[in-house]
């Protein structure tokens, strides 16, 4: 039974889904969600996916790539320490 | 030949104290112009002189940037020597002559001011009455005018709660939104500053709404001061890693006196030295400058941040929210990652 309940579990977590959507929420999280009206579908919604993980993982090593090609010392932050505007959300910042 | 070591890509020039807005929160105490603020020359000298550091982007900023007669001078040099433009703006003095300027510049973002979700709070943060309406018939000028607009938002215990509202609010009338944290420097008080779970919240609050709208929609950010290394939240910044405060190191504060900062959060006990007496390139260049980002040292790192596996990357977090709240300017204490140790929050 474990081992099936955790196979789904994992099956989930690699669709991207929530690591842990069946499981009971942390009741802190819970508490901190709801002092800004989070429901439990918005906290889900908040909490990193291995999808998301990965996204990141891998923009973050492109981006550190770039930057040291194109300016030593610039790692991954410099290039979108650009400002404020809706240009600075570039293609990859949908995959984290 | 050795590379330079340093590029500051973004630089944020408060072209003037002056401002018609009396904010609680504001860090610079903004009101008045500074007693002896850059002349139209030396301002112009100063746009060759980023260019020649190799600047890409201008963050104009105040007091209310737009105040300064010369500000369209100004930001015409900067845009003819390639740079690009944002302004930071609370919206008041904004009309549509200065959104056709706007357009003609060929502005990268126009990023307004919106505290509250209704007239009480919003003008009252701001000291003006009536400015919350102004605020929204901008932002709503500039959407129209297809013009970048974001919306900037600081939050602290006096608006925290009105988020939701402020979202809906701003739905269709900006491209951008961008929350950010109210620290205790300038006029505002300590005790106005949202505690650590309110904080937490607003992690949450930001990671579960970018989710839910695209960024055609609504592409909404924390500013860099929100966020480092959560176990559970989702990225809540532009940026897809953390790897310290860049001040001084691609970022750069100027002060419309001259003085040079690396960042224009930082209090005044950051200057490195100021344009009227040094060019801007030794001031960047100088090995002993910015050294509390340049040249962090473990040992710098305090309290939570001391015993931290991110510690040698993260160098503790934001300098100005550290500094402020905790004296030292590396133990940011607004860290997502040590509030899940210290509240234990879990999945």
């Amino acid at each position: 039974m474990y081992t099936c309940n955790m196979l789904t579990y994992n099956i989930h977590t690699l669709r991207g889904g929530t690591m842990d959507t069946r499981r009971k929420m942390n009741p802190m999280l819970h508490e901190l969600g709801h002092t800004l009206g989070l429901n439990d579908t918005d906290i889900t919604r908040a909490k990193q996916t291995t999808k998301s993980m990965l996204g990141m993982a891998i923009i973050s090593a492109v981006v550190i790539l770039i930057g040291r090609i194109v300016s030593s010392q610039l790692d991954a932050t410099g290039l979108y320490y650009v400002g404020v505007s809706i240009r600075d959300f570039g293609f990859f910042s949908r995959f984290f | 030949m050795l590379r330079k070591k340093y590029i500051p890509h973004s630089v944020a020039w408060e072209l003037t104290l002056a401002c018609n807005m009396n904010c609680t929160h504001c860090g610079s105490s903004a009101g008045a112009t500074r007693p002896n603020e850059l002349t139209t020359k030396e301002a112009l000298d100063l746009c060759d002189q980023l260019h020649d550091l190799k600047v890409k982007n201008v963050n104009l900023t105040g007091g209310e940037p737009i105040l300064r007669k010369d500000w369209i001078q100004i930001a015409t040099k900067i845009r003819s020597l390639g740079m690009n433009i944002s302004i930071l703006s609370n919206g008041l003095a904004i009309d549509e002559t200065r959104v056709a300027l706007f357009k003609k510049l060929h502005i990268y973002a126009v990023a307004i001011s919106l505290d509250g979700a209704t007239p009480e709070t919003h003008d009252g943060i701001r000291g003006v009455k009536g400015s919350f309406k102004k605020c929204l018939e901008t932002l709503e000028l500039l959407y129209k005018n297809d013009l970048p607009v974001t919306v900037i938002t600081t939050v602290h215990k006096g608006n925290f709660e009105e988020l939701p509202k402020i979202k809906d609010l701003i739905l269709h009338k900006t491209r951008a939104w961008q929350i950010q944290i109210a620290v205790p420097i300038g006029r505002f008080p300590k005790e106005m500053m949202v505690s650590e779970k309110d904080f937490y919240a607003l992690a949450l609050f930001i990671a579960s709404t970018r989710k839910q709208y695209s960024p055609k929609k609504l592409a909404i950010m924390g500013a860099h001061s929100i966020g480092y290394h959560s176990q559970i939240i989702r990225n809540t910044s532009v940026s897809p890693v953390w790897k310290g405060c860049q001040a001084g190191i691609t970022v750069l504060g100027i002060q419309s006196d001259g003085s040079v900062k690396g960042c224009l959060s930082l209090p005044d006990t950051f200057i490195e030295g100021n344009i009227r007496t040094k060019k801007l390139s030794e001031i960047w260049n100088d090995p002993t400058s910015f050294s509390y980002s340049r040249h962090p040292c473990s040992s710098d790192l305090k309290n939570h941040c001391a015993r931290c596996k991110y510690g040698n990357t993260c160098h503790g977090g934001c300098t100005t929210v550290s500094s402020s709240s905790t004296g030292s300017p590396h133990t940011d204490p607004y860290c997502l990652y040590s509030i899940e140790k210290r509240l234990g929050i879990t999945r």
